[in-house]
């Protein structure tokens, strides 16, 4: 599904400072995954979310998704990507503050075009599975970190996207509320089919993965 | 997906509700005073101008070829009247009204001044400049049997109400004529001309003092919408036909002026609130990199986020706006209906060919010119924010804004 072919990113090239983020990447993930990947502090998880998510340019190297090249689409067509394929789930929750949970949950299904009824139906339906439905009112401001954290779930796997990407979700969360989430994003995996990739450096949460992907220095392990 | 963007940019605009209302009061308080100062300078051009207008000019005149160069009833209309009737029923024309007008000297037993006298049909002068309206004393019943005289020349005159003045002029053939009138009414047209040389009589005894045929007059003053039209109309051409600002050059200047000016105050105001909702619309982008960073990383689009910061700042401004118009509608209303009574200023403002009453239009220009000013203002505001925006990838706010 998703397949990396010798990816490198370098951050500041021909400068003194330069640093070499990823280094020949060869990576695949399968449709349905529940992958984590994980690495010491700087080994370079954010910025391979962050390639295979389209958020930022490679280096070198090629990524594809279902036989697409997208890592030389432009600008356009990757934003258009990462609304209609891609998911995703930010360590600071990055909530709409002026929406509802419900409206949160509902603004990728809106930007895509779905109906009102489904967009209804689906919203109370993820609501559901990550127990939010009696906050489905609440601004986020009203809502606790963990909370706050499934409305971003819910946001992000309302529209059925292909992959969820989740940049340290738990980070901000206790140890009680990162189990929780942790269980309800493989139950999504299970019961949707949806796949999954995060980051982590929390053993908890990455013993929770089927798959783990240990990168080192830019460079998997 | 309008509504969407529309609905969080709604919501966003007023996130702060202090910092919204500051910024809405501030449009609403510049807007206020602008239209309202803006009304009441139009107000005191338009009270010199129709003052003119009404009293002796219209929007045309037609004098005889001469008249106005040597100034004797020899250049005259001579079939006034029946064009004066057939002026009146051009459908150009709303008003018409025929004059008499002659140099002479008014004298009573103590004071002498120069004068013009005024041969009027005062039912005619009222339906073309409400002439009534001017008297301050007195009345215009029986003038038949007397004058009414400019405010100014009976005080230079010292006369009141049943006063007599004796009126001295030349004849057409070129003897001098006097005849005692007595003082009717006392008009203040707040047209300087007039109030300090002015003795309106009944128009048959003003041609009978000077000789001529009641047929004839020295002025025919027109009130119409397009006078530049009628100017080229065939029955005139034998005549000097000028329009109100080629007659009164200063006070055409002086309309200029104050459009000048009010242009002016405009673009300084307008200015004012472009900063101000510049301002405002900045510190909120600024404040909110975060939740673009993440609304351009869900594929939200570039386009989309120009419009909702487009919209914010829309909204604040038509609240503003709104406020503003709601105040300055008080204002100017208070204005058409009351005025502003400057009575304390009357001798001063008289001299300027002002009433001590000065009354602002409510001309609903004013609302429009501002509201496309104000969405203009908004528009341009959100440039420097949106360029800031635009810097952005996604990436660069989720390292720099985690």
């Amino acid at each position: 599904m998703i397949r990396l072919c010798r990816v490198n990113k370098r951050f500041y090239p021909g400068e003194a400072r330069e640093v070499h983020a990823l280094r020949d990447i060869d990576l695949s993930i399968q449709e349905g995954e529940f992958a984590v990947i994980t690495g010491p502090s700087g080994c370079g998880k954010t910025t391979l979310l962050n390639a295979i998510g389209l958020l930022d340019s490679i280096s070198s190297g090629e990524i594809w998704l279902d036989e697409r090249l997208i890592s030389a689409l432009g600008e356009h067509e990757k934003s258009d990507l990462r609304r209609d394929r891609m998911g995703f789930v930010f360590q600071a929750y990055n909530l709409v503050p002026v929406l509802s949970a419900r409206e949160n949950i509902a603004l990728i299904m809106q930007l895509r075009g779905f109906k009102p009824q489904q967009i209804e139906a689906r919203v109370a339906e993820v609501a559901q599975m990550l127990q939010i439905e009696h906050k489905l009112d609440a601004l986020p401001a009203r809502l606790s970190g963990g909370e706050q954290q499934r409305v971003a779930v819910a946001r992000a796997v309302a529209a059925k996207p292909s992959v969820i990407l989740a940049d340290e979700p738990t980070a901000n969360l206790d140890s009680h509320n990162a189990a929780l989430l942790m269980r309800m994003m493989r139950r999504l995996n299970e019961e949707e089919g949806i796949t999954v990739l995060f980051s982590s450096h929390d053993d908890d949460v990455i013993n929770a993965a089927k798959r783990i992907i240990r990168l080192k220095d830019g460079a998997l392990c | 997906m309008f509504s969407l963007v529309l609905k969080i940019a709604l919501k966003s605009a007023f996130i702060r509700p202090l910092r919204s209302f500051l910024t809405v009061l501030m449009i609403a308080l510049s807007m206020s005073v602008m239209i309202t100062l803006e009304g009441f300078y139009d107000g005191m051009v338009q009270s010199m101008t129709q003052s003119v207008i009404r009293s002796q000019s219209g929007d045309l005149s037609l004098f005889a070829k001469g008249y106005r160069l040597h100034g004797q009833i020899d250049y005259r209309i001579e079939e006034a009247k029946a064009l004066t009737q057939s002026l009146r029923e051009h459908p150009q024309v709303d008003a018409a009204v025929m004059r008499l007008e002659a140099q002479g000297l008014a004298q009573t037993a103590h004071k002498a001044s120069g004068a013009t006298l005024i041969g009027i049909d005062v039912l005619a002068e009222e339906r073309f400049g409400g002439f009534s309206e001017f008297v301050v004393d007195g009345t215009l019943d029986s003038l038949s049997h007397g004058a009414a005289i400019g405010s100014a020349l009976a005080k230079r005159l010292k006369v009141r109400i049943g006063s007599k003045v004796v009126l001295s002029v030349v004849d057409q053939e070129r003897t001098i004529q006097s005849i005692a009138l007595r003082i009717k009414a006392v008009v203040r047209t707040s047209n300087i001309a007039r109030d300090e040389r002015a003795l309106f009589v009944d128009y048959p005894v003003a041609a009978a003092l000077l000789g001529v045929s009641p047929e004839s007059a020295t002025q025919i003053a027109l009130r119409c919408t397009e006078p530049h039209a009628l100017q080229t109309h065939p029955d005139l051409r034998a005549l000097e036909s000028v329009r109100f600002e080629a007659l009164h050059p200063q006070l055409a200047q002086m309309r200029t002026l104050t459009d000048l000016f009010n242009t002016l105050s405009f673009g300084i105001v307008m200015s004012v609130v472009f900063i101000g909702i510049l301002g405002t619309m900045y510190v909120s982008v600024l404040e909110r990199i975060r939740e673009f960073g993440m609304l351009l990383c869900i594929g939200y689009g570039f386009g989309r986020l120009c419009a909702q910061v487009l919209f914010e700042a829309l909204a604040l401004s038509l609240a503003g706006f709104a406020l503003g118009a709601l105040l300055s509608f008080g204002l100017l209303l208070y204005l058409y209906v009351y005025g502003l009574d400057l009575s304390a200023f009357a001798q001063g403002l008289e001299r300027f060919g002002l009433f001590s009453v000065l009354y602002a239009p409510l001309d609903p220009g004013y609302f429009l010119s501002t509201l496309y000013a104000v969405i203009g203002a908004a528009s341009l505001s959100v440039i420097a924010p949106l360029r800031r925006i635009a810097k952005l990838t996604p990436v660069e706010v989720l390292k720099e804004y985690p």
